[in-house]
C-alpha cells in the first residue's frame, strides 16, 4: 500500500502538469478531474494535491494565472497554469513515461496482461 | 461556531507552520476546497463527525499534509521561522559567546584621554588582543594601574628578564608595568 501511494505520486505530478496544459484549473477542480478521468483510481488524498502544487509553484513550473474569491467567507480560488519551464517538464516526462510504459509492456505484456 | 472544516484547517496549519502572508493563502485555499467537499455531506445531513471523518478519508491525514506543505513551501523559509521561534536562545548564546571572547582574547576600549595621542586620540575606539605575549618598543599596550583602573601607555622598552614594560603616557613621568599588569596590545583603532 505504502508502496502504491509511492507510485500514484509520481503520476499525479505528470498529470497534474499534463491538466493545466488543457487549461488553467484550481485546486478542486483538478482533484475532480483526476478522480473523474482516471475512472477513481487518482481519487484518493485530495490534500495531497497542494503540497504536489506549492512545490511545483516554487520550482517554477506552474504559477497562479489568477485568484478569485469564491462564494463565501475567506474562499479563494488559486487558478494555476503552466509556465514555460513546466511545459518543457512535461514534455521530458511524457517521453520517460512512454518509455516506462512501452518497457514494462514488454515484459510483463502476454503473462499478466 | 467552530465548524468540521474550520477544525481541520487548524489543524493542518499547525503541522504546517508558515510564515504569516502564505499561512493566510494557503488556509482560505484549502478552505475553498474543503467546503467544496463538506457541502455535499451537509446537503445529507451529515453530523459534524460525519463530516470530519469523510475529510480525513477524502482530504488526508492533517498531519501528513500539514509537513508535506511546509516541506513544499521551501526549506529556506521553514528555516527562517524555526530560527524566529529560537531567536531567544540564540542571542543568550552569542551574549555569552561574545562575554567569554572579551574576557579571554579580545576587548573592546574607548580612549578616555589624550595619553597616547597621536597614536590613539581621545575618543578613539580600540581593539585589545589579550593574548599578546611579545611586545616591543612602539607597542601601544593597555595594562592595570597602581589604582586599579584601566590605562594605555607607548611601550618604551621591554625588560628581559621579568618582562615588565616600560610604558609612557603623555605629562606622565615613565612608569614600569610588571608583566602581570599587561592587559594586552591594542591590535586596531577607529583613530
Amino acid at each position: 500500500m505504502e508502496n502504491r501511494a509511492q507510485f500514484l505520486k509520481g503520476c499525479v505530478r505528470t498529470l497534474v502538469l499534463e491538466l493545466l496544459q488543457e487549461r488553467p484549473m484550481y485546486g478542486y477542480e483538478i482533484a475532480s478531474a483526476l478522480k473523474a478521468r482516471s475512472e477513481g483510481i487518482f481519487a484518493l488524498g485530495q490534500g495531497t494535491l497542494y503540497p504536489l502544487l506549492y512545490s511545483l509553484e516554487e520550482k517554477g513550473l506552474i504559477r497562479v494565472e489568477r485568484e478569485e474569491d469564491a462564494p463565501g467567507a475567506g474562499r479563494r480560488r488559486c487558478y494555476y497554469t503552466l509556465t514555460p519551464a513546466g511545459g518543457a517538464e512535461l514534455e521530458e516526462n511524457l517521453v520517460t513515461w512512454r518509455e516506462i510504459a512501452r518497457g514494462m509492456n514488454l515484459v510483463l505484456g502476454g503473462h499478466h496482461a | 461556531m467552530h465548524d468540521a472544516v474550520e477544525q481541520y484547517l487548524d489543524e493542518v496549519l499547525a503541522y504546517a507552520s508558515l510564515a504569516r502572508g502564505d499561512e493566510r493563502r494557503v488556509r482560505e485555499e484549502l478552505r475553498d476546497h474543503l467546503e467544496e467537499l463538506a457541502t455535499t455531506a451537509r446537503e445529507n445531513n451529515a453530523t459534524q463527525e460525519e463530516v470530519c471523518t469523510m475529510l480525513q478519508n477524502e482530504f488526508g491525514k492533517p498531519e501528513a499534509i500539514g509537513n508535506a506543505i511546509a516541506r513544499a513551501k521551501g526549506r529556506f523559509r521553514t528555516y527562517l521561522k524555526k530560527q524566529k521561534r529560537r531567536l531567544p536562545i540564540t542571542l543568550a548564546v552569542v551574549f555569552i559567546l561574545v562575554l567569554l571572547l572579551e574576557l579571554t582574547v579580545i576587548r573592546v576600549f574607548r580612549a578616555a584621554t589624550d595619553a597616547v595621542a597621536p597614536n590613539i586620540p581621545l575618543g578613539s575606539r580600540m581593539l585589545v588582543y589579550k593574548l599578546a605575549s611579545a611586545f616591543r618598543p612602539g607597542d601601544v599596550v593597555a595594562f592595570r594601574s597602581a589604582e586599579g583602573k584601566t590605562r594605555l601607555g607607548v611601550v618604551q622598552t621591554v625588560d628581559d628578564g621579568d618582562g615588565s614594560l616600560k610604558v609612557m603616557r603623555n605629562g606622565e613621568p615613565e612608569q614600569i608595568v610588571g608583566r602581570g599588569k599587561v592587559i594586552g596590545r591594542v591590535v586596531a583603532n577607529t583613530r
